[in-house]
């Protein structure tokens, strides 16, 4: 196979356009930087979105040949293995702006309780940077994007000034609310990034709730229209469409100095050059390009001297309850569908009430889904046939409520993912192996998870839907893959420093999921977002002063 | 797929509204069939059993007994995995149709709307 290598050496490569990789470039190229950015798919057209499509009209589209954007990458154009008996659902999207375009927008800042976790418990490294190190960043990402929730600052949950209005409760929600506040439990506004005005040149929701299928106006944020598209228009930015990337390269003194990548459909290798390369294809994805970007200087995998990389794979770990509120039972069909998700959100607790639990950590909880959705699944689960089994779903339509707690999973150095050079892809790249387990302590957290979601149900008097209080749920449906690159102050037992940027090469920076110290009980966008734009702040202030 | 379209009318029957069978939960089934040798392999042999079932205790073939019968046939075996799956299915093709969700239910979502009001009952506010 010929080689063709392009002579251009950039200032900066950047692997993805997620929600990481957009703010890297969007970052860089207004400070200056020309930017090149390997996407491993390719824009998505708004107008071929099916938001507006009804559930009804799906599977009509289906069989006249019709399809939705393809958002998701397919196993056999990227697979991965789990060992025998175990799961892993990996969900990835190839293509402009990444999973943003279809992602939950629960935006969350972590508090000092999750960057100082491990020095209060013991368990692992602490983070190298604190809430105040960060907070500036959050409070600039809230202004960009637009987060809309409550200013309501808690010790689990900083609030922000810069909050746009958020969308009032659901009747559903004001339940469980009113109901939680009974036990001892507060219920806050949620915080998500859905905007409910217009916000820097970007529509208002208008209330649809199809976010799920791609937001046909770009009412929240995706990472191509807020940051990418952006970007272009300083002319320093270049995209090249459907670069699958392979290995980052090195020169004889093992310093970073460019990529290897194939194109999805050709399958043929190239190479560019670049006096920065900044990783950001979220967690599992970026860790298998580092894990195979092996050379003499880097015998384990680039940047892994301290065998961190692969390790300490950190999740979430949830669970779905669903109930009926006697209030809303057979009461008129109001339109629940508002920013689509939750409006409402339970911050982290466990820690207030003095009482020591027989785990570390915690969670919070999410509650998307309460009232009238466009389905009725959990009707499979009510007992009978005929007009009486009918009756009783038409009277508990509107009274749904859904309770979601997340709980943190702890890292573990052997919850891991590895590469083999026997096991490739197409591209003859060899693949991810998740190995991925819960353990105890998430077993003990999930018990006090499935008790208070049904202590809260039970205060609201809800008719509780049967649940199996043993299941763990799949792991990796969270979609929160974090810690395989960890940052940390002590190079032995991290690879990253706090500006998630490699200790052993210093001109590779890793800025999405894997970065992370911890999972937290949160959803990590809003904190991808805060550390990579910090980050690329001191990456550029290193390159203007020569230092890289 | 007379037998079938007998199940799918006894689970979600028509009544002042459309019933499964109106709604063409039938060709939503048979589409889903279509895509698995396995999910259509459960329903030949869950069928099958039903049939044996309605001429053993009836002396009918399941798709000539009357409603009540059907309906009787189907409570003595809900705990059989095949009437679990078929009811979890019509319940899916159901409550996603246009007579389900918007006649049946009442759905009215997916819509433009300038402002999202929320919960305006008062006896809900705290």
């Amino acid at each position: 196979m010929q080689i063709r290598k392009t002579p251009e050496v950039h200032d900066v490569v950047i692997i993805g356009s997620g929600a990481a990789g957009g703010m890297a470039a969007w970052n860089l190229t207004r400070q200056g930087m020309r930017v090149l950015m390997l996407d491993a798919g390719a824009k998505f057209s708004r107008s071929e979105f099916w938001s507006h499509v009804k559930p009804w009209q799906i599977p009509q589209r289906i069989a006249a040949g019709q399809h939705p954007p393809q958002f998701y990458v397919d196993l056999k154009t990227a697979p991965y293995r789990v060992p025998q008996g175990q799961r892993f659902d990996l969900v990835r999207v190839w293509g402009r702006g990444g999973k943003t375009n279809v992602w939950g927008r629960v935006s969350l800042r972590y508090s000092d309780l999750d960057f100082t976790s491990a020095e209060r418990d013991g368990w692992e490294i602490p983070w190298p940077i604190r809430y105040r190190d960060i907070a500036p960043y959050y409070d600039k990402v809230d202004q960009l994007i637009g987060v809309c929730g409550g200013d309501d600052d808690q010790d689990s949950l900083p609030g922000s000034r810069y909050h746009l209005p958020p969308p009032a409760p659901r009747c559903g929600e004001r339940l469980l609310q009113k109901a939680a506040g009974r036990i001892g439990i507060r219920i806050v506004a949620g915080r998500r990034a859905v905007l409910t005005r217009p916000h820097n040149g970007h529509a208002a929701c208008h209330y649809c709730g199809a976010c799920g299928k791609g937001c046909d106006v770009g009412a929240f944020f995706n990472s191509s229209d807020y940051l990418i598209e952006p970007a272009f228009t300083t002319g320093r930015l270049r995209v090249i469409d459907n670069a699958v990337v392979a290995r980052v390269l090195v020169d004889a003194e093992g310093r970073a100095n460019g990529v290897q990548y194939f194109d999805r459909y050709t399958k043929q290798e190239q190479r560019v050059q670049a006096r920065v390369v900044i990783v950001a294809a979220s967690c599992i994805d970026s860790t298998r390009i580092l894990l195979n970007s092996k050379s003499r200087q880097h015998p384990n995998g680039i940047g892994n001297s301290s065998d961190v990389i692969g390790r300490y794979l950190s999740e979430q770990v949830r669970l779905h309850m669903f109930g009926f509120v006697p209030e809303l039972l057979g009461a008129p069909v109001q339109n629940d569908d508002g920013i689509g998700g939750e409006h409402v959100y339970l911050p982290r607790f466990n820690h207030r009430d003095g009482r020591k639990r027989d785990y570390l950590r915690g969670f919070g909880m999410q509650f998307w889904g309460c009232g009238a959705v466009d389905n009725a699944g959990w009707a499979r689960e009510l007992p009978g046939f005929g007009a009486d089994f009918k009756a009783s779903v038409r009277r508990r339509y509107p009274a749904l409520v859904a309770l979601h707690p997340y709980g943190e999973v702890l890292p573990y150095a052997d919850n891991r993912i590895t590469v083999q050079e026997s096991d490739v892809d197409d591209y003859g790249v060899p693949v991810a192996r998740i190995d991925f387990k819960y353990r105890e302590n998430e077993r003990k957290m999930m018990t006090e998870m499935y008790d208070t979601a049904a202590a809260i149900l039970k205060s609201a008097k809800a008719e509780i839907l049967p649940y199996d209080p043993t299941f763990m749920g799949i792991p990796g449906q969270a979609i929160h893959e974090h810690s395989t690159c960890r940052m940390g102050a002590n190079p032995k037992r991290s690879a990253l420093n706090g500006f998630c940027q490699m200790h052993d090469v210093r001109n590779v920076f890793v800025v999405d999921g894997a970065a992370f110290t911890t999972a937290s009980e949160k959803n990590p966008t809003l904190t991808i977002l805060a550390l990579a734009w910090r980050a690329t702040d001191y990456l550029a202030g290193e390159m203007k002063s020569k230092r890289l | 797929m007379e037998s079938l379209k007998a199940i799918i009318d006894t689970i979600i029957p028509r009544t002042e509204t459309p019933g499964a069978v109106d709604a063409g939960v039938p060709g939503y089934i048979e589409r889903r069939l279509v895509g698995s040798a396995t999910l259509l392999e459960t329903f030949r042999t869950g069928i099958a059993a039903l049939d044996a079932a309605a001429r053993s205790r009836f002396g009918a073939s399941l798709a000539a007994l009357g409603a009540e019968r059907r309906l009787a046939l189907l409570t003595a075996n809900e705990k059989a995995p095949f009437v679990a799956i078929v009811k979890g299915l019509t319940v899916d093709g159901y409550y996603t149709s246009q007579e389900g969700l918007t006649q049946e239910l009442g759905w009215h979502g997916n819509t433009f709307l300038a402002e999202f009001k929320g919960c305006t009952h008062p006896e809900h506010q705290s």
